[in-house]
């Protein structure tokens, strides 16, 4: 989940990812012979009803409690904070239907609420989330839970009830009364008892696909209730990538006046002195051959120190290493010139995409500086792994901790990351180790 | 001495050929890439090859393989990478097969011409000639722990000339001591680190860099 609440928002947004293959395109109905997949679905549907049909009571009574308190307290001023109170409950009931759909489906199912500022009175808090329109899509699921919702649960185990009741008749059909019916005949001998369970098998399928029918129906009703708009996402998403677009373009700008600030002190002013000695030798040649040698040793000195600035800013523009064989060898480079004891945990494709290498490179190379600068760690492990479509960048060291995540360096980090639409999160306990962990998508 | 040539930047290229030339040595051929290096390998059977780690078409690290592969092609040729930077796991690649005859060093050396036309001649020689900032790479991963900090500043100093692939007449001449002083440090560093005593210069340094990266 990520967060990305700024202080100087004008809104709090609670954001979560949107990656919901189900959600996108809803499970559809297959009919195919009983295997272990179809199994785990119908499964997976008897919970999802099962959770259902309890929640759908507490939904009801929700609604039914809130509804009446508010509407007769309205013309108080405390019914304006029960009100609050039951969006607030509203919203509780809300994420917890989500879950209860994350049974069915891959994902969780993302929400999004426009919160009034960190730090508002209960009135301004009441005025935002009486405005936002997720507000009402709770208080909306919460009554259809209540009713439509309980209906379909209910239905769905009574199916069940039913089946299991009829595979399990030879067991306990002497209990029935003398004449006891199925519908289709009497029960009262063990052969037909026997008959009654082969019907009971063959029906297990067909109440299968009728509880899959039932999630389904309940899901469509969710979709539109439980889940943020597509306009909404889609302006979350602007929203982000502005912020992100705005920190790219300045932490490239920041970067390049960094490298024109080190050529310019460095490598270039070298270079004038080493114009200049050469100019001075020259003069110097016939008249002073002594001292032009000097002049020229100088020279010599003045260029190999360009020379070795010039290799380190190239370096921290893009490490050769990194272009010439990839992530993991460059890793590996970094760790060999750190004077930590550097434990690396690779597991990656042969090649990522070059943006993607150069920011998790220098994640690690951030991280081991840090390390060694400031924590007074020993150790550090350094773990590169791609899960689903992301690459996964952790650093750990074992050293005082107590990093500031605001840090300018961290900063740049995560400027240079969320460029590329991944996250960079710190956790630095005092006393207790620094981890970072970025997480990039590669599009493997 | 015949030598090959690799290095697609002409202002470089045309210096090393003077600067060889003028060293008394005969420089056969001068190529542009990785492939042109290996044909000119096969073609010219140099004493030595002298390349680039950055080579086209692809700008990466064609040097070292063309080496490698020349170095199959043709065994027993010498060859000597100069880069614009040094990283340690080319250098233990160019040292894998264990035979002598290789060396790596930053394009900066080139400048100290007698030093460098020595370290041409070393490796062609079937020596060893390792950058400093290699063994500099190295000695800073090993710095935490035990044997090297039991080294005395001036045994540390050996260490590493001994790890460029340095004899012990050039250890002495460098740190302004007799050869004999120098055999004795290095006798004591052989001792602290427990290595075996190696005949030839190159074994010694495969002795040291081993011990260097072993972890």
């Amino acid at each position: 989940m990520a967060r990305h609440a700024a202080a100087n928002d004008p809104v709090c947004m609670t954001e979560q990812t949107y990656d919901e293959p189900t959600m996108a395109h809803p499970p559809t109905m297959r009919l195919r012979p009983l295997g272990a997949a179809t199994a785990r679905r119908w499964w997976r549907d008897f919970a999802f009803h099962s959770v259902g049909s309890v929640t759908s009571v507490v939904g009801f009574t929700l609604w039914v409690t809130a509804v009446s308190i508010t509407l007769s307290l309205l013309i108080f001023v405390i019914g304006l904070f029960v009100a609050l109170a039951s969006f607030y409950c509203f919203r509780w009931f809300a994420r917890l239907e989500r879950r209860r759909a994350a049974l069915v489906l891959d994902g969780p199912i993302g929400e999004r609420y426009r919160d009034a500022p960190r730090g508002s009175g209960w009135f301004q808090k009441l005025k935002f989330m009486s405005k936002d329109p997720a507000t009402w899509k709770d208080f909306t699921w919460c009554l259809l839970a209540g009713t439509i919702g309980f209906a379909i649960s209910w239905l769905a185990l009574i199916l069940w009830g039913l089946v299991v009741g009829l595979v399990t008749l030879p067991a306990w059909y002497w209990a029935l009364p003398a004449d006891a019916n199925v519908g289709l005949w009497e029960v009262d001998t063990l052969p037909r008892a026997l008959l009654t369970m082969l019907v009971g098998i063959a029906l297990v399928p067909v109440c299968g696909w009728l509880s899959r029918l039932l999630t389904i129906a309940e899901l469509a009703m969710m979709r539109p209730l439980l889940r943020p708009s597509r306009q909404e996402q889609l302006s979350e998403r602007v929203e982000v990538l502005t912020r992100t677009r705005a920190g790219a373009v300045n932490a490239q700008a920041a970067e390049l006046q960094r490298i024109e600030r080190d050529l310019h002190d460095g490598a270039q002013a070298r270079l004038v002195a080493l114009a200049l000695n050469l100019g001075m030798a020259e003069d110097k040649f016939d008249s002073d051959p002594e001292q032009a040698r000097e002049l020229l040793a100088e020279a010599r000195g003045e260029a190999k120190t360009a020379l070795t600035e010039l290799r380190d800013l190239a370096r921290g523009i893009h490490p050769p290493i990194l272009s010439d064989r990839g992530l993991e060898s460059a890793v590996t480079a970094l760790a060999a010139r750190s004077p930590l004891a550097v434990t690396i945990e690779a597991e990656l494709p042969a090649r990522l995409p070059p943006a993607v290498e150069a920011a998790a490179y220098f994640v690690v190379a951030e991280a081991l500086a840090n390390a060694t600068k400031h924590s007074r760690a020993l150790r550090v492990l350094v773990r590169l792994t791609v899960r689903g479509e992301r690459l996964v960048v952790e650093v750990a060291d074992d050293g005082v901790g107590g990093a500031d995540p605001d840090g300018s360096g961290l900063v740049g980090l995560r400027r240079r990351i969320e460029a590329l639409d991944g996250e960079l999160h710190v956790v630095s306990p005092r006393s207790s180790g620094t981890t970072l962990h970025a997480e990039v998508p590669c599009g493997t | 001495m015949r030598i090959v040539i690799a290095e697609d930047l002409a202002l470089l290229r045309d210096g090393m050929i003077r600067l060889l030339r003028d060293s008394g040595h005969e420089v056969v051929a001068a190529v542009e890439d990785g492939e042109a290096l290996v044909r000119a390998v096969a073609g010219h059977k140099p004493d030595i090859a002298v390349c680039d780690v950055r080579l086209p078409p692809s700008f990466r690290d064609e040097g070292v393989r063309a080496a490698l592969e020349a170095r199959r092609r043709v065994p027993g040729t010498a060859v000597l990478i100069v880069s614009q930077y040094v990283e340690e796991t080319y250098a233990t690649e160019l040292l894998a097969d264990g035979l002598g005859g290789v060396g790596y060093l930053l394009k900066d050396r080139i400048a100290d011409v007698r030093e460098f036309v020595d370290a041409v001649e070393r490796v062609a020689g079937g020596g060893t000639a390792m950058d400093p900032e290699v063994v500099a790479q190295l000695v800073t991963r090993r710095g935490n722990d035990g044997p090297l900090d039991d080294l005395t500043p001036r045994e540390r100093e050996v260490l590493e000339l001994m790890a460029e692939g340095r004899s012990n007449g050039a250890i002495a001449a460098a740190l302004v001591v007799t050869e004999g002083a120098v055999e004795k440090h290095i006798s004591n560093i052989f001792g602290k680190l427990s290595l075996p005593p190696s005949e030839t210069d190159h074994r010694r340094v495969l002795a040291v860099l081993t011990y260097l990266q072993g972890q």
